[in-house]
């Protein structure tokens, strides 16, 4: 399985401010140099330039290095912008620092070459690409820099602005350029030169237009810049050949020199695609996961948002070893490397789960961006419909639960009502038989006996409001509207209960909207302050609702006492998937609403 | 505590009733039915026809016996004493149907009223002073 890059490791500060100080101190150099040895007219220009040379790929370095250390293709631009400045000592009218600049310029070719070949990832990707650099290597070091001993430098140049009136070569041991130099050496650097730009820009060429959509946003402006800096070259050389010197040349010169600068445009804005190109893979995988978020549909999604249709995924299980399975949990073989094709692991929080084979072209970064992001939201959704089976059955448990204890207490209530009270109600009545009966022949008897049938009527009284708080006869027996009006008419504050014609309902939300209005009913009779009346309403449009609403002075959440009865009104609901809401306005009462869902 | 028993008891007709007030006993409950029965025994004007234990018992037993009064229990299984209420004073308007509960008159249906019944009262303050009060009120002066 191929490594993934540290793409989360950040450089270190010291030595980039160490990197971006040098390049700055490099850069002012150059323009130093430039502006006092330069020739007069082009100061500022070649000044530009050269400061363009040095600075922006530093720059552009600097930044990738600061998201990832180990940046491959950070360090080479940081290396060409620090190599360019050693070019910009051609435009000294010294002998040594022109030489010097002059023999540097074929380094920074060579690895102008291998810069573009490796964009992005800094590495060759082919056996082409390989041998194009090794090609312009020894371009450099077997025909042009040995040839820096025994030759002039041919004049005029792009790398400086002395024309034809350039200093002279310290390095040339020979006196004057060897004809073999001129005829032979010179006209093949400069023809192998030429091809070889032409074969980077088509090589290039080709992989954009081989590439997945991201790869080709990525390419395309480096593309465009190597074909153009091919021509420029061609251009100039063809010209410099015949023997041009004049404006034109001058233009085709500093095209050429702007072309590094360009090359790091280029670096730059194609890096500034992928960027955007990982946020819409990601908002693509955010849309195509949102519907429905399952194995099968990750692999759609995925493909979709990195624009590779031939993408694959399989899953890594853990256990008993561990194995690879595909998106139908059937076993899979591991993922296999084939030509064009790479395999990107994916990892969340340092566990590995699963791994895609895509295009080579595909960033593995995004891929692992993409697919952890992917994974995460599969696991969520899976997380979340746990949870939401969980709280389901919670639901269903709470409805069981409380179904269980309205049916005890329905039975409570019934064994009360049959039991208890009709033995007491007969003993009453044999009580006042008997008193009746002595009332002639024992009237002291009788007169106990009254006293004890007031006992039992006590008694009675007691057993019948503790069976009516189990659970009131009228709501098993007539439904809701019944009790609540019942019960409107007993209670301590003005009641009036209006109900419509709502129909029954299961016992438990029967029971629980009863206990629920009579809990607001009874905290309205104890707290409402200056409240004259109560009013219940009960409607069916089509979830069963209540409203319990007083003309009280109201609250404000300042002076509200949380109770126990608020917090047993808000339990019962709740047990049954229902919701109580609260509302008062100070001045204008205090309203209980309640919600019941259907079924 | 385990519930009364609920039973369905014979009709019988009292023998000589014709000058006393008969009453029809109908309660689920067999516990009230033997301490009713008591206390029809123990006033004299009065004398019980029979006792049923459900709506349409009591429909079938006044059809047959006639009673001047039934004695009816608003809570019953199946067809509540309301509904009977009403079935039986418009198949017989001239017997007096009283309702009667443990519950108090406030927690009753609102039913009660166009029941039919001419009054409903407590279970507990059942004896002979209420059933002389309920006969003088609604139905013809007791014979001494």
């Amino acid at each position: 399985m191929p490594e993934i890059a540290e793409s989360t490791l950040a450089g270190r500060p010291r030595t980039r401010a160490e990197i971006g100080l040098a390049g700055g101190l490099l850069t002012l150099g150059a323009v130093a140099l430039v502006l006092i040895e330069a020739a007069p007219g082009d100061r500022a220009a070649t000044a530009f330039t050269h400061a363009l040379g040095i600075s922006l790929p530093i720059a552009l370095g600097l930044f990738r290095l600061s998201r990832s250390r180990n940046d491959r293709f950070a360090w080479l631009l940081v290396g060409i912008g620090l190599l360019w400045s050693l070019t910009t000592l051609a435009e000294s009218s010294a002998p040594v620092p022109y030489t010097i600049g002059r023999t540097a310029v074929w380094a920074v070719e060579a690895a102008l070459v291998y810069l573009m070949l490796a964009f992005p990832f800094g590495r060759l990707h082919s056996a082409t690409e390989r041998g194009l650099v090794w090609a312009i290597a020894l371009v450099a070091g077997l025909l042009y820099i040995p040839s820096v001993l025994v030759a002039p430098f041919p004049e005029p140049s792009p790398w400086a602005s002395c024309g034809t009136s350039c200093p002279q070569n310290a390095f040339d041991l020979a006196a004057g350029s060897p004809v073999w130099v001129d005829g032979f050496v010179r006209p093949l650097r400069e023809v192998a030169a030429i091809l070889i730009y032409g074969a980077v820009a088509t090589v290039l060429v080709a992989r954009t237009r081989r590439a997945a959509a991201l790869m080709r946003r990525v390419l395309a402006p480096v593309a465009a810049v190597a074909i153009f800096r091919a021509a420029i070259l061609l251009t100039y050389s063809v010209l410099r050949a015949a023997g041009f010197d004049s404006g034109a040349m001058e233009a085709i010169g500093w095209l050429y020199m702007l072309t590094l600068p360009l090359v790091t445009l280029a670096f730059a804005a194609g890096l500034v695609r992928q960027r955007l190109f990982v946020a819409d893979a990601l908002e693509g995988v955010t849309i195509g996961l949102k519907e429905h978020a399952d194995a099968s549909t990750l692999r759609t999604a995925l493909a979709s948002a990195l624009a590779d249709p031939s993408l694959g995924i399989v899953y890594w299980v853990s256990g008993e070893g561990g194995r690879w399975v595909d998106e139908t949990g059937w076993p899979a073989r591991s993922p296999q490397r084939q030509p064009g094709r790479a395999i990107t692991e994916i990892t969340v929080d340092g566990r590995r789960l699963a791994a895609v084979t895509h295009e080579s072209g595909l960033d593995p970064i995004v891929v692992q961006a993409a697919g952890a992001y992917a994974l995460t939201t599969l696991e969520n959704e899976r997380l979340v419909a746990q949870l939401q089976k969980s709280l389901e059955e919670l639901a269903g448990s709470r409805r069981r639960i409380a179904s269980v204890a309205d049916r005890e207490r329905r039975k409570i209530e019934r064994d009360l009502h049959d039991g208890a009270q009709q033995r007491l109600v007969a003993l009453r009545i044999k009580l006042e038989l008997i008193a009746e009966r002595l009332d002639d022949d024992d009237p002291q008897s009788a007169a106990a006996l009254r006293k004890l049938e007031v006992d039992v009527d006590g008694t009675i009284d007691e057993v019948r409001s503790f069976a009516r708080g189990i659970y009131p006869p009228l709501l098993a027996e007539r439904g809701l509207a019944e009790a609540l009006r019942a019960a409107g008419r007993n209670a301590p504050i003005a009641t009036r209960v209006d109900a419509g014609a709502i129909g029954r309902h299961n016992p438990e939300i029967e029971a629980t909207v009863y206990f629920a209005c009579m809990e607001a009913l009874q905290n309205a009779a104890k707290h409402a302050d200056g409240a004259s009346g109560v009013t219940i309403t009960l409607s069916e449009n089509p979830a069963l609702s209540f409203e319990v609403h007083d003309d009280g002075h109201g609250f404000t959440e300042t002076n509200v006492v949380n109770g126990n009865g608020l917090t047993n009104l808000r339990d019962r609901m709740a047990a049954i998937g229902g919701e109580v809401e609260v509302r008062s306005v100070p001045g204008e009462g205090t309203t209980v609403i309640g919600v019941v869902p259907e079924g | 505590m385990a519930p009364t028993q609920r039973t369905e008891p014979e009709l019988v007709p009292a023998v000589g009733a014709e000058a006393l007030v008969g009453i029809l006993v109908v309660d689920d409950q067999l516990v009230f039915r033997q301490v009713a029965r008591e206390v029809i025994d123990a006033t004299p004007e009065f004398e019980i026809l029979g006792e049923a234990g459900s709506g349409p018992h009591a429909i079938a037993a006044t059809d047959e016996l006639c009673p001047d009064l039934v004695l009816l229990d608003v809570r019953m299984p199946g067809m509540d004493g309301i509904e009977t209420a009403g079935r039986l004073t418009a198949a017989h308007p001239e017997v007096v149907v009283v309702l009667i509960s443990i519950d108090e008159p406030q927690y009753m249906p609102d039913e009660v009223a166009s029941s039919g019944a001419a009054e409903l009262v407590r279970k507990q303050d059942f004896g002979p002073a209420l059933l002389r009060r309920v006969w003088q009120a609604h139905g013809r002066a007791p014979e001494a």
